[in-house]
């Protein structure tokens, strides 16, 4: 399994970071891509992921009205939800994409994002694109 | 692989965690069988003063020109990195890390942390591969002089702060002298004495210059060196500064609904025997605002003071006291006024005498007769047309929108750019010198270093591929995209904040972005996905 976890530099990369302090454990398929905001990601490189075999791809951002950049976190979610209408109309379940909203101090709702993330895999099973041995 | 590109990478001997969740061997073995990677050595606490000169000495003995960090997280390490780099001869910028600790070795078993470690080298040396060294400017000098504008406390206290560090000031105001925040503006007499102790230090300090009954008409110019256009008596005087204090007065008045002006109220003793109510503002201090402030606490105590003979009720949902000002509530109680905590906006009936009927929360509906009916209001009057001029926008409440509520809170989207959130909650004088403080240490940290950094991670446009369709223009918090001579994007890089935001939401792909460009992120994620497929 293989999740892709777009994270922004600012809230969600620290709790992200404040999980690995407080020792929390989650599942090691769970690989973080640091962005400078959620609004770099476009809906190109989340479809791109899938097609490469990403299982789900999760974003988490600042939370709303708190953003480092603003807005950055809303316009992700934008681009996100737009994404998820397109892996639905092709077949490929729009809940394997989710985005979240952080604080830096939310290390338990980082587990959380993360153990959800790996549980809706679990159920959806596999991403059907991706060939394996 | 590009051409000519070599990459060094550095294994922290403290990456694995104190327990070593994996074999740091194993981990170089395998980094060193890439063929994008010059050398791989393991070192002993990177962050460490020894670690750092063993870090600077391998990247000149190897000669590469770019390098990978595998270490705990790069969050407050990175400005050590960017050291080592410097003093190795390559870019500043020219590093990637891996997060071996924090996103591995704390967080995953011992046989899965080991390939996810591999994954992760992996991820960054991709991604140091597909690098581009970005403009960077570390040294760009900024004009040491501070345009404050305001003619209030808040106005007054960032002068002072800014004066006080040996930075020029020039204190921009609308009116010939400072306009004094009221009394029950106060927690208590000590303070206000201190603050106009400050205002009247500020008017004599050399280090001040009072632009008096002076309107600021232009702004122009990048963050260090800003311009502005100061009108004063029809003249146009230029201004120029490496920063701009927004600090509009806050005027707090209490509006008089039914009976004696504020005053005669406040002037004598005409109320005795009489019942003054005082409400919260409904408008004034946001929307629907329910809550006894402090102030209105204080300026009931006023009141109350005054004519000792006469009854004080403040009506309200709920009590806003905040911190020392707690005091100010228990002493009101001790002075017999009359807090009644009502569920909606009272009714008003009839002229002076008049009803109000109120919703009590635990006596339930009542009429109480008050002689003389006062509602608090505040307002900056001078903040929409600042906001205009320096493009810095309101929130909903009409105050500034800054760039985060706790560790930027007066840093505004315009880089150089400080503004005191004056309307923010129910201010206190003490609360308007807080915010003032705050903003002229922003601006102290921009004017004292006397240079800022200009660059690194940040987007550019490529002409040949714009369609100046506007949506970066739009898009940007900052303002930092405008159209160019050519009829073509261009990204001002002194105001660009390397958020990426144009870079995702561009339509053409015109926009390239140093530090995270799609493909670096793209490799990043078809390393991560390798053997999936």
């Amino acid at each position: 399994m293989r999740i892709i976890g777009y994270i922004c530099d600012h809230a969600a990369y620290s709790a992200a970071d404040l999980a690995g302090q407080s020792g929390l454990r989650y599942s090691s398929d769970v690989v973080l891509i640091r962005l400078p905001c959620a609004g770099r990601l476009d809906i190109i490189q989340v479809l791109k992921a899938f097609r490469d075999g990403a299982d789900a791809v999760f974003v988490a951002g600042c939370l709303e009205k708190n953003c480092h950049h603003v807005y950055g976190n809303i316009e992700a979610r934008k681009r996100m939800e737009q994404a998820k209408g397109i892996l639905d109309a092709i077949g490929l379940n729009g809940k394997r994409l989710e985005m979240f909203n952080l604080a830096s101090n939310q290390d338990f709702k980082f587990k959380e994002i993360v153990d959800m993330m790996v549980k809706r895999v679990e159920e959806l099973g596999r991403n059907p694109l991706a060939v394996r041995a | 692989m590009t051409d000519e590109t070599s990459i060094g990478v550095l294994i922290c001997s403290w990456a694995g965690g104190k327990d070593g969740a994996f074999d740091l061997q194993a981990l170089k073995d395998h980094a060193a069988r890439s063929p994008l990677v010059t050398f791989v050595a393991i070192v002993d606490r990177i962050c460490s003063s020894s670690g750092q000169s063993e870090a600077v000495e391998l990247l000149k003995r190897h000669k590469v020109d770019r390098f990978v960090v595998a270490a705990c997280s790069p969050g407050s390490k990175e400005p050590l990195y960017r050291r080592i780099s410097s003093l190795a001869g390559l870019h500043p910028l020219g590093f990637e890390s891996a997060n071996l600790r924090e996103q591995c070795a704390y967080v995953h078993d011992s046989p899965h942390a080991a390939e996810k470690a591999k994954v992760l080298i992996d991820m960054a040396i991709a991604k140091a591969d597909l690098w581009v060294p970005p403009p960077y400017e570390d040294e760009l000098p900024v004009t040491r002089r501070a345009a404050i504008i305001g003619d209030g406390l808040a106005a007054g206290i960032a002068a002072y702060e800014l004066a006080m560090q040996g930075i020029d000031v020039d204190l921009i105001m609308r009116s010939e002298g400072f306009e004094w925040p009221a009394d029950y503006l106060f927690e208590n007499r000590v303070a206000q004495h201190r603050a106009e102790q400050t205002m009247m230090a500020l008017a004599i300090h050399p280090r001040v210059n009072l632009v008096q009954a002076a309107e600021v008409v232009g702004f122009d110019g990048v963050p260090g060196s800003f311009g502005l256009m100061v009108e004063r008596y029809g003249d146009i005087l230029p201004i120029k500064c490496g920063a701009v204090v927004l600090a509009p007065h806050l005027e707090v008045k209490f509006k008089v609904l039914r009976g004696t002006q504020v005053g005669a109220l406040l002037s004598s003793d005409l109320q005795d025997g009489k019942r003054v109510v005082i409400l919260p503002g409904a408008t004034g201090s946001g929307v629907g605002c329910n809550c006894v402030s402090a102030r209105a606490v204080r300026f009931a105590q006023t009141v109350k003071e005054r004519s000792r003979d006469s009854q004080v009720m403040l009506m309200g949902r709920e009590m806003r006291a905040l911190g020392s000002c707690e005091s100010i509530y228990e002493e009101a109680q001790r002075q017999g006024i009359i807090f009644t905590r009502i569920e909606q906006v009272p009714v008003l009936e009839g002229e002076s005498p008049c009803t109000l009927k109120v919703m009590d929360a635990s006596l339930g509906e009542l009429a109480v007769k008050a002689d003389t009916v006062v509602m608090e209001t505040s307002d900056a009057p001078q903040l929409p047309s600042l906001s205009r001029l320096f493009g810095v926008p309101m929130d909903q409440k009409g105050d500034f929108l800054t760039l985060e509520t706790r560790l930027r809170s007066t840093e505004t989207m315009q880089r150089g750019v400080f503004a005191c959130r004056v309307r923010m909650g129910n201010m206190m004088a003490e609360d308007l010198m807080l915010e003032a403080k705050s903003a002229a240490s922003f601006a102290a940290e921009l004017l004292t270093k006397g240079t800022m950094e200009v660059g690194g991670a940040v987007a550019e446009v490529e002409p040949e591929k714009c369609s100046a369709c506007l949506a970066c223009v739009r898009i940007c918090p900052y303002g930092a995209p405008v159209i160019g001579e050519a009829g073509k994007a261009q990204i001002v890089m002194q105001k660009c904040q390397g958020c990426g935001i144009c870079v995702g939401l561009c339509p053409s792909k015109a926009i390239a972005m140093y530090g995270s460009s799609d493909a670096q992120l793209r490799a990043q994620a078809s390393v991560a996905l390798q053997g999936v497929r």
